[in-house]
């Protein structure tokens, strides 16, 4: 106990042992080779730890068994101290030191040997670079193979779904001309076989706008609205427009542009899809009690970073208490006196929702929406 | 003197041609009407009537053709017409008569050299348009 309190106590003395240089016999060349071995060592010792240091840093999150490394990191620069230490001894005899430096540099060399018998099974499971190459292109060509099939089922969904649409539409369209000719055929006297053949072909336009809305309905289902493009936003709504002149001349609504964000990146069909909707949408539901008012505006939001597009109607207005969580559902419909199909908000929304997108809804009744895209 | 000397359907609905014979009766712009089922038979019916040189008398002035029927349907006569009487314009117009309103087969329809698409079921309005188009 004495000899390892005295041992601490003296751990910087060198009085009980001569320099190196005086105790036996150095020649010149053997003693500077013995110290210049030593200081090459340790700053090699040095170096090692350095660059591994240097490894970690840089790719912090990408190297395995980090705590290894720094295992290592300590126990070479600790070996290299004990170098250092010895060739300090040719002048300075710190025995004591030297002997210290030795045991914790030999504790820190077992820990290290423990700690890579422990990692070693795991390391064992690791793969090359060239190894993880050939599984990335194995789950490539798989990829591919998927996406082709994909492709075919899709046209084959799509040619299933006109066959379908069309062999329903043929004879519906035959029951409609022969209706037109019963009627022609009855004139107008007979009010019950008139009233009846109206009730037949109420009937089958509801049949026909059922295969319509189902086509359009898949259609957007199975479109992957891949033409994504610059889009000039006041063109495709002047096109819009344009394109359903009758319907807007009709409702005499007065629709204005406020356009802070011109261009979109997007499909355009998609595009097209979402504000054709929205703008039918207002035109229909608009208030019997006053003139049509719809504004329809384009914002960059620098919070979220996402463009933003609103349409705003002066019309009926939705109870958003009663129908906030069916407002987007299919085949829901809200008002009985105005022509529709339940469709159209669905088909937006799952538009909007597949390319990333939200749809918030703002409403009172009898005051007007506000529907915002978020892209 | 009737609009047109003679109109041919082309359709293997049996219902529709019905329609169509009453509806174009109806609007007297022809005295006489042919149908036939498909397009191989409206090929025959054509290449007979309609010598290459001269639009004979039986020769139809107004085709109503569909676009999906058995055998040969109505882009598959198209084509043929377009090799094997190439300036048939001179001797009749076609329209196509279908229920599809698939835009793939519009557009489609539009690379032919017809007059005009009409959807289905045909009626007095389209009639009256068609023969103010005329």
């Amino acid at each position: 106990m004495e000899e390892v309190s005295d041992f601490f106590s003296k751990l910087l003395w060198s009085e009980s042992w001569p320099p190196r240089w005086y105790c036996g016999k150095w020649t010149g060349f053997h003693g500077w080779l013995y110290i210049f071995s030593n200081l090459a060592i340790w700053a090699a010792y040095f170096a090692i730890p350095f660059s591994l240091f240097y490894m970690l840093k840089k790719k912090k999150n990408e190297i395995p068994f980090v705590k290894v490394l720094w295992l290592f990191i300590l126990f070479i620069l600790l070996c290299g101290l004990t170098h250092l230490v010895d060739a300090i001894i040719f002048w300075e005899p710190v025995y004591r030191l030297s002997a210290l430096i030795l045991f914790i540099t030999a504790i820190i060399s077992w820990v290290t040997v423990w700690a890579l018998y422990k990692v070693i099974p795991h390391a064992l499971t690791l793969k090359s670079p060239q190894q993880l190459e050939i599984i990335v292109n194995e789950r490539t060509q798989q990829l591919a193979d998927s996406n082709q099939n994909l492709v075919r089922l899709n046209k084959d969904m799509d040619n299933f779904i006109y066959s379908a649409s069309h062999d329903l539409k043929s004879p519906v369209n035959n029951i409609e001309g022969l209706l037109q000719l019963l009627k022609a055929e009855m004139g107008p006297e007979n009010k019950t076989v008139t009233n009846l053949i109206e009730k037949i072909e109420n009937s089958t336009a509801k049949v026909k706008n059922t295969v319509i809305n189902l086509t359009d309905i898949v259609k957007v289902q199975t479109n992957p609205y891949e033409d994504i493009q610059e889009i000039n936003i006041r063109e495709v709504l002047k096109e819009i427009l344009s394109e359903n002149e009758i319907l807007v001349k009709t409702s005499h609504a007065k629709i204005t542009f406020t356009l802070n964000v011109e261009t979109i990146t997007y499909s355009k069909q998609a595009f097209k899809s979402i504000m054709y909707n929205l703008i039918i949408n207002s035109i229909k539901y608009k208030s019997p009690d006053r003139s049509l008012k719809i504004e329809i505006m384009t914002a960059h939001n620098p919070v979220t970073n996402r463009n933003e597009i609103s349409v705003k109607d002066n019309g009926l207005g939705i109870d958003l208490d009663l129908c906030r969580d069916k407002l987007f559902k299919l085949f829901k419909r809200f008002h009985d006196h105005i022509e529709g199909s339940g469709v159209g908000l669905y088909i937006t929304n799952k538009i909007v929702e597949d390319k990333g997108g939200k749809i918030e809804v703002e409403s009172s009744v009898n005051v007007g929406s506000v529907f915002k895209i978020i892209f | 003197m009737k609009k047109f000397k003679s109109v041919l359907l082309v359709d293997d609905d049996d219902t529709s041609n019905f329609i169509s014979e009453i509806i174009i009766n109806k609007s007297s712009i022809t005295d006489s009407i042919s149908t036939v089922k498909n397009g191989n038979e409206a090929m025959k019916f054509v290449s007979s009537h309609c010598l290459p040189e001269a639009c004979d008398e039986e020769c139809p002035q107004l085709i109503f053709l569909d676009l999906h029927m058995p055998v040969m349907d109505g882009f598959d006569f198209l084509s043929e017409l377009n090799r094997h009487m190439p300036d048939h314009t001179k001797c009749f117009k076609i329209y196509v008569l279908s229920s599809s309103s698939n835009p793939h087969d519009m557009d489609k329809a539009k690379e032919y050299n017809i007059e005009g698409y009409i959807l289905k079921p045909l009626d007095m309005d389209k009639m009256r348009r068609l023969s103010l188009a005329s």
